[in-house]
């Protein structure tokens, strides 16, 4: 394995300059690109698994790209792993109605793993908690389309037209979603933010 | 402070919420992340070697396309040649002669007509003198 991989440093050195960049790049949107699947699919391992095959895809196909490129590909194919996911889930939710036993959607959590990265003061943490729950409530209700628009904007910072190129729409359309999502999560946040 | 302003501020406010929570991600969300992670990188480390041999791959096909034409390409011309060793012109010419004495309208006649007199002064002809050959022969006919 480690002589494969010598091979392979030696057949093409900008393949681990390359290799670096994009290890840089994922690793500064892993986390943001996880929440944003993990709104839309409200399941931490459908998300973890929307996020990998984004990586692995964008990896495969799209790494000779320019890396100014990479961050709305990623999104683009997050996105569409995303709805791919929400199809499956319809389907598969239509057949297991009809099964008595349905079964459990999260596993059992592990209180060491799920233990935050960071601890914080408690009155913060707690506040944190309650000021996140009232969004993440909000954001969950919001059309999918909104939703998505709102946290690669406000999440990820991507400007309209890369928005627009990661979710497949018009820089119009992300403007129109954009404004209703924050419309409607200032109604429903007001007091909380 | 005007609508935009207060629409500014809170935008600001959602994204620092957002990217505090995203931050708080627990240890198992960060381990299969970076797994995900390092698995990418080793893919497209592995798929630009391959890229480099497929392109490697590339330049060598067309190479051995052309060096097989050219070697048909030599075989047909080859082929379609005439023939130039002394042993293959000598069967030419015997198949050439072959063919004007079969064309040729007056041999069949001699033949023919047994006109014997045409082949005895032929060998007369034949062991005469160099010198006298023409001329002896012509008065010898006559």
């Amino acid at each position: 394995m480690s002589a494969a991989r010598g091979d392979v440093d030696q057949l093409d050195p900008n393949a681990n300059l390359g290799g670096r960049a994009l290890g840089q790049f994922l690793a500064s949107v892993e986390l943001r690109a996880f929440k944003i699947a993990q709104a839309a699919l409200r399941h931490e391992d459908d998300a973890l698994d929307a996020v990998q095959d984004a990586m692995l895809q964008l990896a495969r196909a799209y790494a000779h790209r320019p890396a100014e490129e990479w961050r709305p590909l990623f999104y683009r194919i997050l996105e569409n792993r995303i709805r791919d996911m929400q199809r499956r889930r319809t389907v598969r939710d239509r057949v297991m109605s009809w099964w008595p036993f349905a079964p459990d959607g999260q596993e059992g959590a592990d209180p060491i793993a799920e233990a935050a990265a960071e601890e914080l003061p408690p009155a913060r943490r707690l506040e944190l908690d309650e000021a996140m729950s009232a969004l993440e409530r909000a954001v969950g209700e919001l059309p999918r389309r909104q939703q998505q628009v709102f946290l690669l904007r406000t999440l990820e910072g991507l400007d309209v037209a890369q928005t627009a190129r990661a979710m497949g729409c018009s820089e119009g359309s992300v403007k129109t979603h954009y404004f209703r999502a924050l419309r409607t999560l200032r109604a429903q946040l007001g007091e909380h933010l | 402070m005007t609508s935009a302003d207060d629409t500014t501020l809170f935008e600001q406010r959602l994204r620092a919420l957002l990217e505090e929570h995203a931050q708080r991600a627990s240890g198992r969300i960060r381990s299969h992340l970076t797994q995900a992670r390092h698995a990418a990188v080793a893919q497209m480390i592995s798929g630009g070697a391959r890229g480099l041999a497929l392109r490697g791959r590339r330049l060598w096909v067309p190479a051995t396309g052309v060096v097989a034409a050219a070697a048909v390409l030599a075989l047909v011309v080859r082929l379609h040649q005439p023939q130039t060793t002394p042993a293959a012109a000598a069967a030419n010419a015997i198949a050439s002669g072959d063919l004007d004495l079969l064309t040729d309208h007056d041999g069949l006649t001699l033949v023919e007509g047994g006109d014997g007199e045409f082949y005895e002064w032929a060998v007369y002809e034949a062991q005469a003198e160099p010198g006298q050959g023409s001329g002896g022969a012509a008065g010898h006919a006559h």
